[in-house]
């Protein structure tokens, strides 16, 4: 009887336990799709550049930081660092999307999501790969230019038509880092996360509104290299471009 | 009475078989002996890694030991694990050529030439995007289980192996000390492949190469080798850049990465003759991949490229001088540098051997002549 007694307490408290965390947490998924003029991104497919010219892409990548929302009074920090990296989504899954799961998020209403592109002075200036594992984002050594001392906040690569044949068989590769190269990025949104249910964010970014901020636009067979600190115009230039192409939606 | 013979016939060779089958000993398993009086307590083994380095991440499945790293080291240099017990994984991954062979495809037992050159296994320990110049094996204990049975390599099964190990006068007790195993029988592929697994991860650099030493301080370029090392490195705007250091990242010189450098022409992406990683993704855009190997020790890896194609490293550095061969899936780093138009591309002469002499200062002797890394037996 004791025992009896003793074992459905236990279990009361197991129940009563998972009901407060249903009802205290929920979860998000945060996903990114990135196009081109509206078009999904296919490996070894030929698109039309702004200036006309064939351009195909292999590579697009960033670091995101201090991944938030807020409401009006606090902010939850959902990820310190995370590494977003579309290259194999090109080629496995085009037009698929890259998701980040998010869970023991408190309940409640939100106003806003936040995110830097790159890596924030305090860890950009303090730490490097060796710091890390080469499993952790952060110890990625092909995401770090020893040159400049930074992460490479971001990477997009491709080749562009150089001589007007419609052949893209010129490589392009603008790597961007350095501290003034973050980008912080707060966007509106009217999300309620409720106990043990899933919220969907949507990042959508097209990458043709990178090259261009609607007035001018990048010259990508004179730049084709960016990756060095030089070209901080041009780096300014393409991350102001990239932070603004970022829009997000709720599913 | 045709038929009462009949089954007299029948009974009579009934009762034969059954005596045969009496007569039979119980096939007992070859070797089997209890292990349980040798001593089991494996010593953790840290991995000491040159500053700069990451940290090496170890499968929680797999902790490095002395005992699992001795273990594995004989292996590795043990013909056993070969069909006619003339290779081991030492032919192909000689300390002397920075744990390569320094062939231009790799020969395996009998002289039968496989279709690759064998990979430098320095630092190996970092490689968490595939092993092999295809990829083909997610990790390092993945990877030790396939040249064993690869027909032009050691083309022994490791049926065979476990059979030999299991028997032999010393291995059962050192798979006990590594692994504590209480009987011979224990002895698995599996358990041999962490050995040897554990015994690559201990493969790493010593730190003590000219470029290491200038990290730290200890030592300074010659000019030569400093303006190679910013040419490399995309250091100054009034220096060409070589696009080295993206694929070839500091402090590995290598980001493990699979990518098409650019040596052979392909009108389309199913037209590579060696499909290299698009046979392990299964994606078409993959083929013509490779995996980029370390410069680390480059002087002492030759010839180079997957099929051993290049002698020299003037020669690699020909090639990509010239912008490499045109396909769908290029690498966009892989560009010309013989435009003397562009001049933040344009190698000259004298670039080229500045470059050169900065790839000199990766030469790590310390390595090579590390008494750890040398054949046990």
């Amino acid at each position: 009887m004791k025992r009896s007694f003793v074992f459905l307490v236990v279990l009361a408290s197991l129940l009563s336990c998972s009901k407060d965390q249903n009802d205290q947490y929920g979860n998000i998924v945060l996903m990114f799709e990135v196009t081109y003029n509206g078009q999904e991104i296919e490996t070894g497919q030929t698109y039309t550049y702004l200036d006309g010219r064939a351009l195909c892409f292999e590579k697009f990548k960033f670091f995101m930081s201090e991944v938030s929302l807020m409401d009006n009074s606090s902010q939850v920090l959902l990820s310190d660092v995370a590494f977003a990296e579309f290259d194999r989504l090109f080629i496995e899954s085009p037009g698929g999307r890259l998701t980040f799961n998010f869970s023991n998020i408190p309940t409640g209403n939100y106003s806003s999501m936040g995110y830097n592109i790159g890596i924030p002075p305090e860890i950009n200036d303090e730490y490097d790969p060796s710091n890390f594992s080469q499993i952790e984002p952060l110890g990625f050594t092909s995401e770090y230019w020893d040159a400049w001392g930074s992460y490479i906040f971001t990477k997009i690569e491709g080749n562009i038509d150089s001589d007007d044949d419609g052949i893209c068989d010129k490589g392009f590769a603008y790597h961007i880092g350095g501290n003034p190269s973050l980008r912080e990025i707060s966007r509106s949104i009217n999300l309620s996360i409720e106990g043990g249910k899933t919220a969907q964010i949507l990042v959508s970014i097209d990458l043709m509104n990178v090259f261009s901020d609607g007035t001018n636009q990048v010259d990508i067979v004179t730049h084709s290299g960016i990756h060095n600190e030089g070209q901080r115009t041009l780096m300014d230039f393409v991350m102001d471009n990239l932070a603004a192409a970022m829009t997000v939606s709720q599913l | 009475m045709t038929i009462s013979f009949r089954i007299s016939l029948i009974c009579l060779l009934a009762f034969a078989c059954q005596l045969d089958k009496e007569a039979d000993p119980i096939p007992e398993l070859p070797c089997s002996e209890s292990l349980e009086n040798v001593i089991f307590n494996p010593q953790p083994l840290e991995i000491v890694v040159p500053d700069g380095f990451q940290k090496m991440r170890i499968p929680e499945d797999n902790p490095t030991t002395i005992e699992g790293v001795n273990l594995g080291r004989q292996l590795f240099y043990d013909p056993i694990l070969s069909r006619d017990g003339t290779i081991s994984c030492s032919s192909c991954h000689q300390i002397s050529g920075s744990m390569t062979d320094n062939r231009a495809v790799s020969t395996g037992i009998e002289n039968r030439k496989t279709s690759r050159s064998s990979m430098s296994l320095l630092n190996i320990g970092y490689a968490n995007k595939g092993l092999f110049w295809d990829g083909r094996s997610p990790t390092l204990e993945d990877q030790v289980l396939i040249p064993i049975e690869d027909h032009n390599e050691m083309d022994e099964s490791w049926d065979n192996v476990e059979g030999k190990l299991r028997c032999h006068p010393s291995y059962p007790n050192l798979f006990r000390k590594a692994f504590g195993i209480k009987n011979t029988q224990e002895i698995t592929r599996y358990l041999a492949a962490k050995a040897i697994a554990q015994f690559m991860r201990t493969l790493v650099s010593s730190g003590g190469s000219k470029y290491d030493r200038v990290e730290r301080g200890e030592a300074f370029f010659t000019e030569d080798e400093s303006e190679g090392f910013k040419i490399f490195m995309d250091a100054v705007p009034d220096l060409p850049d070589a696009e080295c250091g993206h694929c070839h990242a500091p402090p590995l010189f290598t980001t493990h990465d699979f990518l098409n450098n650019g040596i052979d022409s392909a009108g389309s992406f199913i037209d590579f003759e060696d499909k290299g990683y698009g046979t392990t993704s299964g994606f078409s855009q993959d083929n013509g991949k490779f995996k980029v190997p370390t410069l680390r020790n480059i002087f002492l890896t030759a010839p180079y490229m997957h099929d051993g194609r290049f002698k020299t490293v003037e020669e690699v550095l020909e090639h990509y001088v010239a912008g490499g061969h045109v396909s769908p899936n290029r690498d966009p780093l892989i560009i010309r540098h013989d435009d003397p138009t562009n001049p933040r591309a344009y190698m000259n002469e004298e670039h080229q051997r500045q470059l050169i002499a900065f790839l000199h200062t990766l030469t790590d002797s310390a390595f090579i002549e590390d008494p750890d890394y040398a054949d046990p037996f």
